[in-house]
């Protein structure tokens, strides 16, 4: 209760003050708060701040080439068989011929002969020389036996070095006619199945049992002397081979080979937000980085190995030439196939056995054809194709279906030439909550309070290219819908920021900041009093100047946009 | 030398009764009653009373209140807008461009109320007991703050908090003074010297401090596209208003040299040196932290903001210590000149320096008037007048002051009713 005295003394004190100087109306109180000098104070209000960054690109698997910024696309991988079509045709079998000496047909009728003649089979088939063993898939031995003797002969073969994929060793009967006895042969012809069949080559000891009745015919004396003869020949696949393969001893083992693998639409996806840049630009730099993988026992050389890529046909198959067969690549715009040597220009490319090989190669081209191939809704394939040759001369295994994997990895760098009328960015949008002022102080700001405003839109541009930014906004919440064609809108003169100065690989040298300030009306002002309003920024990217329209993106390069308005807003000086 | 002193002391206390009289009649202090010889006051003054060498009663309450940006007709002229909801944007800006350019949001008040008993033992020794109520309180908004709405921000794009605090506290009290008044140094007619000195028993009522800070020291961010505030508010407040919640004590110090013969005195008065500890005061923190393009995003972040609790404690407060220094001369037995110096030394509240000039004119000696002038302080130039009854028995003063302008242009306002009775 000690307080009583100060209470009331100041309550007192509050009652006199508030009698006595109480304004008698709203409006004096308003001129009363007004009354200091007339003055203008600048405020600054947020319009919209964008940064067009590598980040906002919204790029995954993002990387380098160099201090350029790159997407690495998803990687595929390309099959190339390198013995499927392995088979040796026409083998060579010796020959043989089988001799009698007269005095062997100067016996009496009825007396029995039997011979049996060995021979190496394969010894004349150069083609074999380099190969210890193999396995056919397919294929068949024709051992045609001819006879020019009177009498008839049984004979039989056996093909010691050949062993069917049971393991016993292949041999076949059968019966000579009997020849006229003029010279002239018969012939029957015994057809071995060499599926499955295990080859020997230096073991392939063939044999000839002959088995007559000898008639005591004279005829036979003339010729006795290459009385029998045996000939054959043999076409087969081959399922597997070892040895010192050697494609100099065997040209078999050099093939035409060719994959392909379609290039998913989601590969640029990595492209993010960029793909709608790239739609209307040129790739200037893309590597592939190739890395073969070789699934046979034996090395591989590859030689006139190319890249391309093609238009899946709506099928999905290969588009080929209807005379060659070769595929039909994508040209450039002089009518050459997009197509890229591995691992370059007359070069070949060895993968040692059950080994990698990298190569990386540029193929800015073709990829920027597989893009826009893509990005245009088309089917996409990179094909390769080249020959294979298997075998060093040293020991190897080699199967037929052993093949060199290629796993293919394309980056892109951002590297890219704009074309003359620009490309747009995609629109970014911005959601703002504004000053959420009542009606009454939104009049009072726009009516009493504002004298002038300008917007000021500054761009601090560190891309390589020339840009035009506008920037709109409106009052509400139009999430991510572009609101420069919204009625109400305000729209603020395009900026023009000139492309800062850049290297001749489009690197830029110098930053270039650029402020452009307009003048605003009140109502211009008003969306930003209000609870919330949506701005849209939209840049279009020009080529510079400095390399030809070429504009490399390097990784620290953006686009800075800044848009405020200027607010100038008096005071006091009521009257 | 203390012994020295005490051998005075002493001294006095026996052979005073015939020191006055060795005094001219034609003095012109004698042309004052002793008992009013001491300048007028707004401020705090514990000795006023005792200085009165009568046995008498006292009724007492003051105050002294001020701010650098509002009068009080801008006072009335918030409240009708507040009181008809009709508070604009463009009323707001206005009140802050008020504050002049370059300077904090300054503010600071003192109250008091109470009761006075005491009187005089023998010729030099009076004692006085009070029991008093009083309220301390200030206010800074740093200019870094103010400057973040009155200058704009095409300028400058940071703003600091500084020291923008709050801080209030009341109590109740009880002190006991004593004054003794030694013998005339040299001769019968020489100097004076008083000594006062007392202590006061205080319990704090109620409290309550706001302090924002900057976290980390980075200061707010408000630019053209972005804004960047990092802010804490620390609030201490008693919940509510009541006895027991605490202690402390004061104590009050004065020296005052005069000559009679001459009419002139000085003065020194330290005044409030002491800590109040309040028990039961909650401690909350409200952390404010923004950094984002969208200026919604500050309103919204503001309007989810709350203070929390994070404890109950004891706070130790420091008093506002002041230091006065007073000086007063009778020029004539009409005519009284006073000035004093209030300064500031320490204390949880921001007092500023202030300086009182008072005349006081005795026409009818127990009818004085009082004009004076108060420089500094946080209202501006005050222009002070008071109307007195001076008697032997009875006692009425009323001052009032105006700073910064006269009556409704006034930035602050001063005000003291006194009504003694004395035997």
């Amino acid at each position: 209760m000690r307080t009583t005295p100060t209470c009331a003394t100041a309550a007192i004190a509050l009652v006199l003050v508030h009698a006595a100087c109480e304004p008698s109306s709203i409006t004096d109180a308003r001129n009363q708060l007004g009354r200091s000098a007339a003055d203008t104070v600048r405020y600054l209000l947020p319009l919209a701040r964008d940064t067009f960054d590598v980040s906002d690109l919204e790029l995954t698997g993002d990387t380098v080439i160099g201090d350029l910024l790159a997407v690495s696309l998803a990687s595929e991988t390309v099959r190339f068989p390198v013995a499927d079509d392995l088979r040796i045709d026409n083998a060579v079998v010796a020959s043989l011929l089988v001799s009698f000496p007269p005095e062997a047909f100067q016996v009496p009728g009825g007396t029995p002969l039997d011979t049996v003649v060995s021979y190496a089979g394969l010894v004349d088939e150069p083609r074999l020389q380099g190969i210890d063993s193999l396995r056919t898939r397919s294929g068949t031995l024709r051992v045609a036996t001819s006879n020019r003797l009177v009498e008839s002969v049984a004979y039989t073969v056996t093909l010691n070095g050949l062993r069917d994929a049971a393991g016993v060793t292949l041999s076949g009967s059968g019966v000579l006619p009997p020849a006229p006895g003029d010279g002239s042969y018969v012939t029957d012809v015994l057809t071995f199945d060499l599926a499955g069949v295990t080859i020997v080559p230096a073991s392939a000891d063939f044999s000839l049992d002959l088995s007559m009745v000898v008639s005591g015919s004279a005829l036979n004396e003339p010729n006795a002397a290459n009385a029998v003869l045996q000939q054959s020949v043999a076409d087969f696949a081959v399922e597997w081979l070892s040895g010192p393969l050697d494609p100099q001893a065997t040209p078999e083992l050099s093939q035409a080979v060719e994959g392909h693998a379609e290039i998913p639409p989601s590969s640029v996806d990595a492209l993010g937000k960029f793909q709608d840049v790239i739609r209307d630009v040129t790739i200037e730099t893309a590597v592939g980085a190739l890395r073969f993988q070789n699934g046979a026992a034996a090395p591989v050389e590859l030689t006139g190995f190319e890249l391309g890529v093609v238009e899946l046909t709506p099928a999905g198959t290969v588009p080929r030439d209807p005379v060659t067969g070769a595929p039909i690549y994508e040209t450039d715009e002089f009518g050459n196939p997009l197509v890229v040597p591995v691992p370059g220009p007359g070069q070949s490319l060895v993968i040692g056995r059950l080994a990698e090989a990298t190569v990386s190669v540029a193929m800015a081209p073709l990829v920027d054809r597989m893009v826009h191939l893509l990005l245009d809704g088309h089917r996409a394939a990179v094909v390769g194709g080249g020959t294979a040759a298997a075998g060093d001369g040293q020991p190897s295994y080699l199967r037929w279906d052993d093949s060199v994997a290629v796993e293919v990895d394309v980056v892109v760098g951002l590297d890219v030439t704009v074309p003359p009328a620009g490309v747009a960015y995609p629109p970014q949008n911005e959601v703002n909550e504004g000053l959420d002022l009542k009606p009454e102080d939104v009049a009072d700001v726009l009516d009493n309070l504002l004298v002038q405003a300008t917007a000021s839109a500054e761009v601090h541009n560190a891309t390589p290219y020339e840009l035009e930014v506008v920037i709109a906004y409106v009052e509400g919440d139009f999430g991510e819908t572009d609101v420069t064609m919204l009625p109400g809108v305000v729209v603020l003169p395009a900026v023009r920021v000139a492309a800062p100065a850049v290297s001749a690989d489009g690197r830029v040298v110098t930053p270039v900041v650029d402020t452009v300030e307009v003048a605003v009306s009140p109502s211009d002002v008003e969306p930003l009093l209000k609870a919330a309003y949506t701005t849209t920024v939209k840049v279009r990217l020009f080529a510079g100047d400095g390399a030809n329209g070429r504009a490399a993106l390097g990784v620290d390069d953006r686009a800075i946009v800044k848009a405020t308005v200027v607010a100038d807003v008096k005071r006091g000086g009521a009257q | 030398m203390t012994r020295a002193w005490s051998l005075a002391l002493v001294g006095s206390l026996v052979a005073g009764a015939a020191v006055a009289q060795t005094v001219p009649d034609g003095s012109p202090a004698l042309q004052v009653p002793s008992a009013y010889r001491r300048g007028p006051q707004f401020r705090i003054d514990p000795f006023r009373h005792t200085a009165v060498p009568q046995w008498g009663f006292v009724i007492e309450g003051g105050g002294i209140a001020g701010n650098n940006a509002l009068n009080l007709s801008d006072i009335g002229a918030l409240i009708v807008l507040a009181d008809s909801d009709a508070v604009l944007t463009s009323d707001l800006l206005n009140a802050v461009a008020l504050v002049p350019a370059g300077n904090a949001a300054v503010g600071d008040g003192q109250a008091e109320g109470g009761l006075y008993v005491g009187g005089p033992f023998g010729e030099h020794v009076s004692v006085g007991i009070t029991a008093q109520g009083r309220a301390y309180g200030s206010y800074v908004v740093d200019r870094d703050a103010v400057a973040m709405l009155r200058e704009g921000n095409s300028v400058r794009q940071t703003f600091d908090v500084g020291q923008t605090t709050g801080t209030g506290l009341g109590t109740g009290e009880l002190g006991v003074h004593a004054l003794v008044r030694l013998e005339p140094i040299g001769s019968q007619d020489g100097a004076r010297l008083s000594v006062g000195f007392g202590g006061r028993y205080i319990e704090p009522l109620a409290y309550g401090r706001e302090e924002t800070t900057l976290r980390d020291d980075v200061p707010i961010l408000v630019s053209g596209d972005s804004i960047a505030a990092h802010v804490d508010l620390h609030a201490e407040y008693t919940p509510d208003v009541e006895f027991g919640r605490g202690s402390g004590y004061a104590v009050d110090v004065l020296v005052r040299v005069e000559w009679p013969t001459s009419g002139l005195y000085l003065e020194a008065l330290a005044t409030n040196l002491g800590k109040v500890t309040v028990d039961g005061v909650e401690r909350s923190t409200l952390a404010f932290s923004v950094a984002t393009t969208d200026l919604g995003e500050v309103v919204d972040s503001l309007d989810t903001a709350d203070f929390i609790v994070q404890d109950t404690t004891s706070v130790s407060v420091s008093l506002p210590r002041v230091l006065r220094f007073s000086a007063g001369a009778w020029a004539n037995r009409y005519l009284q000149l006073d000035a004093s110096a209030s300064l500031p030394i320490g204390g949880d509240f921001d007092v500023p320096v202030a300086v009182d000039l008072w005349s006081t004119w005795r026409f009818m000696p127990i009818l004085p008037i009082r004009l004076g002038l108060v420089l500094g302080g946080t209202g501006g130039i005050g222009y002070t007048a008071g109307l007195g009854v001076e008697t032997r028995h009875f006692y009425l003063g009323m001052l009032g002051g105006s700073f910064g302008g006269l009556f409704k242009d006034a930035t602050g306002v001063a005000g003291r009713f006194e009504l003694g009775v004395f035997f």
